[in-house]
């Protein structure tokens, strides 16, 4: 499958050299990061690391890792906006983003041409794997802002040489007639947003499977890994979803390939990927285990291993059967390691409720999941509350019985069900908020 | 003279003819070899050369926009 590889002579790279690159790459990043960033230089003389010692990969799991709170506080010093986070002079910056804000104050990204580029070429890596080529449209239907998102992959598709539909500033239904109208072949989306916009095309009178889309292209949530949710994208829209991981902080550094397992690929050639246990050591293959992510070459705003706190399962590369020599994550990212949570006893992942509801024709494609206490204050409930699909007669009742027996085998858990009328809960646009814990 | 401060700041400056030749001798290598490098990405099956080679080529002509034959000759 070489002619899906963008750069074959790195992704098929033996183990041994793409071992020997990485070590080389982080070394050099980190003397670079020591010699021209307070925040490192700090960090790892308190540490006492000597960036040049970096030989091993034993060697790298003795630098500190580097926490997203940390970034925030670092960034209140001075050079405005990125503060001791700049490993670069100001001159050098060429394009400023910042993080979503999800989890609290957004982290400013400087990047220099060299870095935006590096993102780029990434991109260009994860696109090329999943098919998008010179005579591919693209629509982006993606409100272009301060937020990384989806520019690195508009620019992917200019490197590729596809055309680009910029989609920014229209309203959902707009964006279905222009997709239509133009025959796109492909488009990027959240898995949240890919649901929400087949929904609007039927609303607008439009099949979203007798469109022209052939692949689309999933990022900011993990649903194009989750069974469920792909199976019915790929259903509603008669086309194959791809997934993508990324962070502002990291760059692309994960893409799911034609290979038959679902999951992910983790660029290695680009990244430095450790997938660890709660003592910080290497879990084994097929173990669960927590990311910590290095991008290798991005230079403005370094990250020396980096926690995403996600949670995954690593695999041997040829756990795919595509010819890359890269690692793959099965499934994906399982979910981040503060969503996951006890119930009862019982470690809970809301992703799991998410297979579990995309999995059933009864319900819409939204929902939501909310933790609370029961009313004799002495365990948690679980509420997931679903919508009546947007046409058919199946009773609450059936909904409600499906739903439950199906989440118990899942989750080991009994959970309520409240439906609700269709169109009831609130629609997202990029990054879908399902989860609450309301428990003291 | 500051680092932001560009040679564009004082067009009266005389810039000679063999200047121009070297610019644009430099030019005509960078497209020779953008051409050349897709020729070998797409023989080596190698998209990230071919297309980002082409990509080269893009920013190599917008450089010979910028330097036209009226500058370079007779």
């Amino acid at each position: 499958m070489a002619g899906d590889m963008w750069n074959p002579a790195l992704e098929a790279m033996p183990r041994d050299q793409l071992r020997a690159l990485q070590v080389r790459k982080f070394r050099e990043l980190l003397e670079h990061a020591h010699q021209h960033s307070p925040f490192y230089r700090e960090k790892l003389d308190e540490a006492g690391i000597d960036p040049s010692s970096i030989e091993t990969m034993a060697d790298v799991r003795d630098v500190p890792m580097t926490e997203k709170r940390e970034l925030r506080s670092a960034q209140q010093t001075e050079p405005f906006p990125y503060g001791d986070l700049l490993a670069l002079p100001m001159s050098a910056v060429t394009e400023y983003h910042q993080t979503s804000g999800t989890t609290g104050q957004p982290v400013r990204q400087a990047d220099s041409w060299a870095d935006w580029e590096w993102w780029n070429d990434c991109w260009a890596t994860v696109l090329w794997a999943q098919g998008i080529r010179p005579d591919d449209r693209v629509f982006f239907p993606f409100s272009y802002n301060v937020f990384i998102a989806f520019w690195a992959a508009h620019y992917a598709c200019e490197r590729i040489g596809a055309e680009i539909v910029p989609g920014g500033n229209l309203s959902s239904a707009q964006r279905v007639r222009k997709m239509d109208e133009l025959d796109v072949t492909a488009f990027t989306s959240t898995p949240t947003y890919v649901l929400r916009l087949a929904e609007v095309a039927r609303e607008e009178g439009i099949d979203p499977a007798e469109m022209a889309v052939e692949r689309i292209i999933c990022a900011g949530e993990p649903g194009a890994s989750v069974e469920g949710t792909k199976q019915r994208m790929e259903s509603l829209w008669d086309a194959e979803v791809f997934d993508h991981a990324g962070a502002t902080e990291t760059g692309a550094w994960g893409f799911s390939c034609r290979g038959e397992p679902l999951g992910m690929h983790v660029n290695e050639a680009r990244f430095l990927v450790e997938v660890l246990d709660a003592e910080g050591e290497p879990v084994d293959p097929g173990e669960t285990g927590e990311l910590v992510v290095t991008p290798l070459d991005r230079m403005a705003q370094p990250y020396v291993r980096f926690r995403l706190r996600d949670e995954v399962v690593v695999r041997e590369p040829d756990f795919c059967d595509c010819g890359r020599t890269f690692r793959f994550l099965e499934g994906g990212v399982l979910g981040r390691t503060d969503e996951l949570t006890k119930v009862n006893g019982v470690l809970f992942s809301p992703t799991a409720v998410e297979d579990v509801v995309r999995r059933s024709e009864r319900v819409s494609d939204e929902f939501r999941v909310v933790i609370g206490e029961h009313e004799t204050k002495d365990l948690d409930v679980v509420t997931v509350v679903v919508e009546r699909p947007p046409e058919g007669n199946v009773t609450d009742e059936a909904i409600v019985d499906g739903l439950r027996e199906a989440l118990k085998d899942t989750t080991n858990l009994t959970c309520r069900i409240d439906v609700r009328e269709y169109g009831s809960l609130e629609r997202f646009q990029l990054k879908a908020d399902r989860f609450r814990d309301e428990r003291q | 003279m500051t680092e932001h401060d560009h040679p564009s700041g004082d067009p009266t400056r005389e810039r000679d003819r063999e200047t121009y030749d070297e610019i644009a001798g430099e030019i005509d290598r960078l497209m020779d070899a953008a051409a050349r490098l897709q020729e070998l990405g797409a023989d080596a099956d190698l998209p990230a050369i071919e297309r980002n080679a082409k990509r080269l080529e893009g920013s190599a002509q917008t450089l010979a926009d910028n330097v036209p034959r009226e500058l370079t000759e007779e």
